[in-house]
């Protein structure tokens, strides 16, 4: 089994959008996490079982996969779209870390070759509480 | 009961083109059986081989001592509050350092209604005498970079005169959304609709 093989849609064997968007994701995770007063991304409850599979496949198999939990990316023929869902840390104004996660994101994936996003959204799900 | 081309009986089964269930190949696998057919059907092969890869995978998960990693209840408790996070949401105009609203507009921003009420009570928490109960935070129609905030507190009796208190109490709801959510409050509504008795 391949890791195209385990993301498979309904494109068939061939279809290279889900390794596409794994790669892109990967890159977007790791630019959004860069941005100072992010504190994490944040998946759901379906993108922490994504996660914890992912740790299992790479534990059984030695084969790593990006983790990618909290990022989300469609590529429709030559539309790219990503959400990211993150927690800031409360130290930086929310929108200030929001719009540098865009920046940094929109220019992380334009250094990876892929074509310009059309849309890069970011949902600020929980903001830390200074003690 | 289904009966497979091949005349054998199971109650539900996936057949191969062959006619026989990649159950049956399965029983035999973990058997270690191997009849005529199963010997020269490339469609069993193929199953055997998926299916043993299958097997040795979750072998390798069952041999595995490796304890859950120490965080997964906080991961999944994480999870648990984004997602209910996730509703209501308000949306953020993305800025700079300054302040000001930054272009080009690369997609839309938002922020969990729940997770701005929430530094809207704790900084209301923070002034002396003063607890807070219930918040409401929409978007000011008239500025998308201003809030209106409506909640109740509670007083300790003899915190100070309500009027100073409740301005202590907005200027530190304002900085903390300045400072921590990036927005104004242009409205902010203090109801105290409690006193407790001074400890």
């Amino acid at each position: 089994m391949s890791t195209s093989s385990i993301n498979q849609r309904g494109g068939g064997f061939d279809d290279p959008r889900p390794v596409a968007e794994i790669r892109v994701a990967a890159v977007a995770a790791a630019a959004a996490r860069a941005v100072p007063g992010v504190a994490h991304l944040q998946p759901g409850l379906w993108g922490l079982v994504q996660q914890v599979s992912t740790d299992l496949w790479t534990r059984v198999t030695g084969k790593p996969r990006p983790d990618t939990g909290g990022v989300e990316v469609v590529i429709d023929g030559d539309t790219t779209t990503i959400d990211i869902t993150l927690v800031t840390d409360g130290l930086r104004p929310a929108a200030t870390v929001a719009g540098d996660v865009q920046r940094e994101v929109h220019l992380a994936v334009i250094d990876s070759g892929v074509a310009p996003p059309a849309r890069i959204a970011v949902h600020v799900v929980d903001i830390a509480l200074s003690p | 009961m289904a009966v497979n081309k091949l005349g054998e009986s199971r109650v539900e089964g996936h057949p191969l083109p062959c006619g026989r269930l990649v159950e049956d190949v399965f029983d035999d696998l973990e058997a270690g059986r191997a009849d005529e057919h199963s010997r020269t059907c490339p469609h069993c092969a193929t199953a055997r081989r998926g299916l043993t890869t299958l097997m040795e995978a979750t072998r390798a998960l069952v041999d595995d001592p490796s304890e859950p990693s120490p965080n997964l209840l906080d991961r999944i408790m994480q999870a648990v509050r984004a997602e209910g996070r996730r509703g209501a949401v308000l949306p953020l105009v993305p800025t700079d350092d300054d302040g000001a609203a930054t272009t080009p507009v690369l997609g839309p921003v938002d922020v969990s209604q729940q997770a701005v009420a929430a530094v809207v009570r704790y900084a209301a928490d923070t002034v002396e005498g003063v607890r807070a109960r219930s918040c409401h935070v929409v978007v000011d129609a008239a500025d998308p970079l201003a809030l209106r905030i409506e909640m109740t507190v509670a007083l300790r009796y003899g915190a100070g005169p309500v009027e100073a208190v409740v301005d202590t109490v907005r200027a530190r709801i304002g900085s903390a959304l300045r400072g921590q959510v990036g927005v104004r409050g242009a409205v902010v509504d203090v109801h105290v609709v409690d006193v407790w008795p001074e400890e």
